[in-house]
Parts: structure tokens; C-alpha cells; sequence
């Protein structure tokens, strides 16, 4: 029961955080195309969008962990 | 946290009944303490490491101390301070028998509750009972208040553990996910299978690094956030 739990937890985080990622990434290189000069600047801010939406996915990492350890 | 490993205790030792042994995490935190000062001190006297000092401070200030709309250094050393010990605890986690002490949630508790109080402090500074403005937006009908209140409340009060939930989580589960890597080389049966997962845990070293890079920078880019918005937003 807890594998079950455990797995479902994780999964989900994964697929909205899969989505999400894609959405910025999508976004990034849309505004990269239209304005190839701040380059810089979006890619600073995409990774530091990346950073945000990863840490959900490990949230659900760790409640994962801590329900497979109970 | 239910999956945080028990401590290596190095040396027992005890204050009145309070448990204050030095485990492994307090020793690796000493000297992470030991290198960012050493390092800091001896580019006093060689250039090369002053180099390296000037290109690490014109960086800190550009990305965190710019967004504060303050010259005030103490500001730059408080987040310069926070960005060094940070990166320097998430990179040790990569160095052998040592562990990263952001991988446990008190170490990274402690620091956000410090960021927390630090705001709220900075709030009365600047605005003394006018701080508790920030607690109801502009713009807002007054039957609404009794909701939006108790809401801008949590919202504040989920800061810190956002804070600290993020760094140990990246950090803790950066760890994990080498350690079932590890786990796979010695699972392997056939000898040219182990390569794999050992390739696999040389590129998630070198995405460790950058992990670490980039929770150090989103704590210090926060803490800063965190301060400026109590110093001078939604007032």
C-alpha cells in the first residue's frame, strides 16, 4: 500500500511539473526568437523558473520517501 | 522529517539534559566556515584570489543587492554571506565522506526562520505599526477583510517553510537519487552493465553542482525579495 502511495505521489508531481516545464521552456524560446538580443536575461529568468517548478516535484519527492520510510 | 536519515555523531556531548552532540553535519558546517573565511582572508594577500573574490562580489551585487534599491553594504554583506555558506554546504555534499549540511532540514530551517524574523524586523524598522498594512492589500472592499487577512497571514508565514523545503529537497533528493544510482552499479550482474549507471552518476554530479549553484542563488534572490518587500512594498 505505501509503494502504491508512494508512486502515485510522485507521478503526479511529475507529470503537471513535466508540463509546466514545457510551457517555459516553450516560452523562452518564443521570446528568444523574437528578441535574440536578451538572450541573457531570459535565460537567467527561465532557469530560475525552472528552479521554482522543480522543487514541487521534489517536494512530492521527499513526501514519497517519507511515506515508503513509514 | 520522517525521511531524514539519523545523524553521525561524532562526539557526545550534553548541557544540562539538552542533547548537543557534534554530529557529522555541525563538523562539515565548521568547515565550510573554515574555507569561505580562509578564502575571503587570503585574498588579501594574493591577486589571483582577489580575482576571483571581485568577480564573485560584482556578481552578488548585481543579482541580489541591485533589487534591495539600497547602497547600504550591510545589506550586500548579510546576502553575500548567506550565497557564500550556501554554496559552499550544497558543493560539499560532493566531496567523499563528507554530507551536504543543507540535506538536513534543520540547517536549512534555521537559516529561513533567520530570514523570516529578519524581514518582519526590517518591517517595523521602517514602518513600525504601519508594518501590519502589509498584511491587507490596496484596493480591497472592506467585507472582504475577515477572509483576506487570515489568507495574507499564511501566505506570509509560508515563506520560511517554502524556503527551507525547497533547498533541503533539492538537496536531499539530489542525494537520493545518486544513491539508488550507487546502489545500481553493485545490482548490475554483468560487468559492462555496471558502466551505465555509473555514467549516470558522473552526469548527475555535474548537474549536482549546478543544482547547487542555482539553490543558493534562489535563496539569496528571495531573502532579498523577502527584505525589500518588507522594507519598502505594499505600503
Amino acid at each position: 500500500m505505501n509503494a502504491i502511495g508512494a508512486g502515485i505521489s510522485i507521478a503526479l508531481a511529475a507529470l503537471g511539473v513535466s508540463l509546466s516545464l514545457a510551457i517555459v521552456y516553450y516560452k523562452t524560446l518564443d521570446s528568444i526568437t523574437r528578441q535574440p538580443d536578451m538572450v541573457g536575461t531570459f535565460r537567467v529568468l527561465m532557469f530560475i523558473g525552472f528552479a521554482f517548478i522543480e522543487a514541487i516535484a521534489l517536494y512530492a519527492l521527499v513526501v514519497s520517501f517519507s511515506i515508503i520510510n513509514s | 522529517m520522517a525521511a531524514e536519515h539519523a545523524p553521525t555523531v561524532l562526539m557526545h556531548w550534553s548541557v544540562y539534559g539538552q542533547d548537543m552532540s557534534v554530529t557529522k553535519t555541525i563538523a562539515v558546517m565548521w568547515g565550510v566556515c573554515a574555507v569561505v573565511f580562509s578564502f575571503l582572508f587570503l585574498a588579501n594577500f594574493f591577486k589571483s584570489v582577489r580575482r576571483v573574490e571581485r568577480f564573485l562580489f560584482d556578481f552578488i551585487q548585481d543579482a541580489f543587492a541591485s533589487s534591495l534599491h539600497t547602497k547600504k553594504t550591510i545589506w550586500f554583506s548579510f546576502l553575500a554571506t548567506l550565497f557564500l555558506f550556501i554554496f559552499f554546504c550544497n558543493v560539499s555534499g560532493l566531496i567523499p565522506f563528507s554530507e551536504s549540511p543543507t540535506g538536513s532540514i534543520s540547517v536549512t530551517a534555521a537559516m529561513a526562520v533567520l530570514v523570516f524574523l529578519l524581514a518582519q524586523a526590517v518591517g517595523v524598522y521602517c514602518h513600525g505599526f504601519g508594518h501590519l498594512k502589509a498584511l491587507v492589500p490596496s484596493g480591497i472592499p472592506w467585507p472582504m477583510l475577515p477572509f483576506i487577512i487570515p489568507l495574507e497571514i499564511i501566505s506570509q508565514l509560508a515563506r520560511p517553510f517554502s524556503l527551507a523545503v525547497r533547498l533541503f529537497a533539492n538537496m536531499f533528493a539530489g542525494h537520493s537519487v545518486m544513491l539508488i544510482f550507487l546502489g545500481l552499479i553493485s545490482a548490475a550482474t554483468f560487468p559492462l552493465l555496471k558502466l551505465l549507471p555509473f555514467a549516470g552518476v558522473v552526469l548527475l554530479s555535474m548537474f549536482e553542482i549546478f543544482v547547487a549553484f542555482i539553490q543558493a542563488f534562489i535563496f539569496t534572490y528571495l531573502a532579498s525579495f523577502y527584505i525589500s518587500d518588507a522594507a519598502h512594498g505594499a505600503h
